[in-house]
């Protein structure tokens, strides 16, 4: 394992990129953008980066750029994935990406469908392609199999992800703010009763009392771990069947002032005869998350009125015959601390160090499964391998169990 | 009288609606006719009125003064209704005075916001466009009412009534503006123009003192809880840009008054969207490229938004639009409201427009009816205020939007109940 392709060198691609540069068996990193100058930007900063310009629309593009790659690393945007998976395939590189919805071309439970059906040829390959590796999903999925581990049975599984970074400076996300608002605006799913049941955004609000943050409103909310541990149930979540994602924090109050407006639609309006998408504009007039150092430093040196958050992941079930709650909760610094650790924003470190260690397991050759999975689907050797590296990077997770005597 | 109405929107139709109402015989009102940039819509409210040769629909861009001369003149009109939004102001009123029509709108040109100090001092204000023409008007000897809808409009008409019948001195006219209105079914929703409301709430509020003159604030600056009557209660009410502060000063100086304010009932919702627009930049008018187009961010907002014409069968409640006046009657201090409140599902049903409309609308009728009596006359740039207020006070009775007063708690009233009380000893 030498050489690695990053396609999409963005929040997450660049953070990869960044720390294979440390990696001793990496000799090369391609960092392959649509953005010249963002690919150009990793090649003046990384002495093992090379930079190259890529349209991911072209499969045979990405083919020609992740040629000699062991590894193709997937920072796009889900739109892309089959593209970057073919080439991977084509190229007898292992594979990994960070999300799988929503797509445009289907929906959401198709598009994670099509990606663990290509599992057979990746197997025959004896490829791996791990999808869905960041925090949520990622990280949160590995805790949730965990969890299920030490349960016998597993009733239902729900996932929490507040976040209340909050800036003095108006920065609404710090992820894309075009993912954000399409996840927002989309149809969550949840895996209710053992099927896929689409609900509508911002529905099924509760009051969740985290930990050291306190009461906390969650909404549903559309997310890949439904959709993969649904449809893994049986396989390896001792056949669950409720699987929920929900999220919260200003950035989701804000999402839901402008859904109500209809300014999240993706249907085109016309505006004094311009045609316009509203979600484009507010997507464009969205400012984006701060990347480059000085930027993140502007930022905290105009003051933060908030560094609140929450990742949990509670799975009940039974246990020795006895009803069973276990709180996952995963620690991670605020934008504070991450920006005094690595000069990178919280999302970066989280979601961003949390890709990077599948990226780590990859390259080292830790992971022995082979064929098409999200990280659920990981041996026990392999989650504990990952768990322990993310630990020595402050990723820690803390475990609460909870059960009534009688 | 022969009127030009520029704009079929909400306040359009409902001006179209009452003027027939109240002029069935079409003793006043000869002809209105109905010109919008949208002619499907003139179209829809002229056949809605059912008579087309009196409301003829008509097609124009408010936006050019040639276009608005020329159906002035071939309609021969005497007067030129500006019902568009304020963005419109300038080219319609300079129609006006080209074409020798009398001229009303129910507000003034725009401001502009002081380029380094917005939130304390002023720059171009809320009229100082159309006041800037006055001597023109005069000179030519044709009258232009600025601010004849209901705020501004009734509000100022109150003021005159006020000093004229109820006060000696005036120290403080305070417009209170509020409702208890809930759109069902919609979480979010504008009862007024989008873009008029957005405009009013996000720019520099405007205060006027004796000895300060006219300063703006933040926006949503100097929060209060008023007591609306008739059922509506207690309302938080924040400064907002309005142009009473800019009008009343002009008039009531000698009265000894020395401060107004304009205070508009958002609530907490309605300050949070509002806030997350100009977060944004979503308030703003200035097009930006998004794609391969150019597109005013504000418009877009005007167009998602649920329509204000359309909500209005959802809404239920009432408004109360008012003049808080303080100041000192037979040398003892006195606080009166005076007010109009309109039941939303009311205003529906007898002439199909949402309250806020409606209140918007009967007033320039009112003004239209005064001038084609010759009851109000003149000639000049001039607000309502300028003209007596007793035969609109009586009409409002009339044209069922009744005005209403609330002695508030004072000195004077104070005097007036022991008055009453001691009233009932003596009688026996």
């Amino acid at each position: 394992m030498n050489k690695v392709i990053v396609v999409g060198v963005g929040a997450q691609g660049s953070t990869v990129a960044k720390r294979l540069q440390e990696e001793k068996v990496v000799k090369e990193i391609v960092c392959a953008d649509y953005d010249e100058k963002a690919a150009k930007e990793m090649e003046k900063t990384l002495p093992k980066a090379k930079a190259v310009k890529l349209d991911a629309r072209k499969v045979e593009e990405i083919i020609k750029a992740a040629k000699g790659c062991d590894l193709v690393v997937n920072g796009l945007e889900p739109d892309f994935n089959m593209n970057v998976m073919k080439a991977a395939l084509e190229v007898g590189a292992n594979y990994q990406d960070m999300a799988s919805g929503p797509v445009s071309d289907t929906d959401f439970v198709t598009a994670v469908k099509r990606c663990l059906d290509m599992d057979s040829q990746f197997k025959a390959k004896k490829l791996t392609a791990l999808i869905n590796t960041g925090s949520a999903p990622g990280f949160a999925n590995i805790l949730t199999r965990e969890a299920v581990e030490m349960l016998d049975s597993c009733d239902a599984i729900n996932i929490y992800v507040y976040d209340e970074i909050w800036s003095k400076k108006f920065i609404p996300f710090w992820w894309s703010p075009a993912t954000a608002f399409g996840d927002m605006a989309a149809k969550p799913i949840v895996y209710e009763n053992g099927k896929h049941v689409l609900k509508d955004p911002f529905s099924e609000e509760v009051m969740m009392d985290f930990r050291g943050v306190g009461k906390k409103r969650m909404v549903n909310h559309e997310h890949e771990e439904p959709v993969t541990m649904g449809l893994l149930a049986n396989k390896v979540l001792k056949g669950v069947k409720y699987v929920n994602f929900k999220y919260g924090g200003p950035g989701l109050d804000l999402a839901q002032y402008f859904y109500k407006m209809g300014l999240l639609s993706e249907k085109e309006i016309n505006v004094k005869g311009t045609k316009i998408v509203p979600m484009d504009i507010i997507s464009k007039l969205t400012p984006p998350a701060p990347k480059y150092p000085n930027e993140i430093k502007a930022v905290l040196k105009e003051g933060m009125i908030s560094e609140d958050g929450a990742f949990l992941v509670r799975a009940e079930g039974t246990q020795k015959g006895r009803k069973v709650t276990i709180d996952m909760y995963a620690n991670a610094p605020g934008l504070t601390d991450a920006f005094k650790k690595a000069k990178i924003t919280h999302e970066s470190y989280f979601t961003g160090q949390a890709a990077f260690l599948f990226t780590k397991m990859l390259v080292n050759d830790k992971v022995a499964t082979r064929g098409v999975f999200p990280p659920e689907v990981m041996e026990a050797a392999e989650r504990a391998y990952y768990l322990k590296e993310a630990a020595k990077l402050d990723l820690t997770v803390d475990m609460e169990i909870r059960s009534r005597l009688y | 009288m022969k009127v030009l109405l520029i704009g079929a929107g909400g306040v359009g139709e409902a001006i179209a609606a009452i003027a027939k109402k109240q002029d069935p015989k079409a003793e006043w009102m000869e002809q209105m006719i109905l010109a919008d940039y949208n002619l499907a819509r003139a179209k829809e409210v002229s056949a809605k009125l059912k008579e087309p040769k009196r409301f003829p629909p008509e097609k124009v861009d408010a936006g050019k003064t040639k276009d608005i001369v020329a159906l002035a003149k071939k309609y021969k009109v005497d007067l030129i209704m500006n019902g568009c939004d304020p963005r419109f102001n300038m080219p319609i009123f300079d129609a006006a005075f080209e074409a020798s029509c009398m001229y009303m709108d129910m507000a003034m040109s725009l401001s502009e916001r002081h380029a380094k100090d917005p939130f304390h001092k002023c720059n171009v204000k809320l009229g100082d466009r159309q006041y800037a023409k006055a001597k023109d008007w005069k000179k030519k000897g044709l009258l232009a009412i600025c601010g004849s809808g209901v705020e501004p409009g009734m509000v100022n008409v109150f003021a005159r009534y006020a000093a004229d019948h109820l006060f000696d001195e005036i120290e403080e006219l305070n417009v209170r503006d509020g409702a208890n209105l809930e759109v069902r079914g919609y979480d979010v929703a504008f009862g007024f123009s989008i873009w008029t409301t957005i405009e009013e709430c996000l720019n520099p509020p405007v205060i006027w003192e004796k000895e300060k003159g006219w300063y703006t604030t933040e926006p949503f600056s100097e929060p209060e809880v008023f007591e609306l009557p008739e059922g509506i209660g207690p309302v938080e009410m924040i400064n907002v840009e309005h142009e009473e502060v800019l009008m009343m000063p002009r008039y009531f100086k000698d009265k000894g008054l020395k401060r107004v304010t304009f205070k508009y009932g958002l609530g907490d919702e309605f300050i949070g969207v509002l806030k997350i627009l100009q977060a944004l930049g979503l308030d703003k008018t200035e097009k930006v490229k998004v794609g391969d187009c150019m597109v005013s961010p504000r418009d877009v907002v005007g167009v998602t938004a649920p329509d204000p014409v359309k909500v209005g069968e959802s809404m239920f409640g009432k408004t109360a639009a008012g003049l808080w006046v303080k100041g000192k009657k037979d040398g003892l201090e006195r606080n009166v409201y005076l007010y109009q409140v309109a039941d939303n599902q009311e205003c529906m049903k007898t002439i199909g427009s949402q309250a806020v409309v409606a209140q918007t609308a009967f007033t320039p009728v009112i003004m239209m009816e005064l001038l084609a009596r010759g009851v109000w006359k003149g000639s000049g740039v001039e607000n309502p205020e300028y003209f007596p207020a007793e035969p609109f006070i009586e009409r409002m009775e009339r044209y069922d939007f009744p005005a209403g007063m609330v002695e508030m708690e004072s000195e004077y009233r104070k005097a007036q109940e022991k008055k009453a009380l001691m009233a009932g000893l003596s009688s026996k």
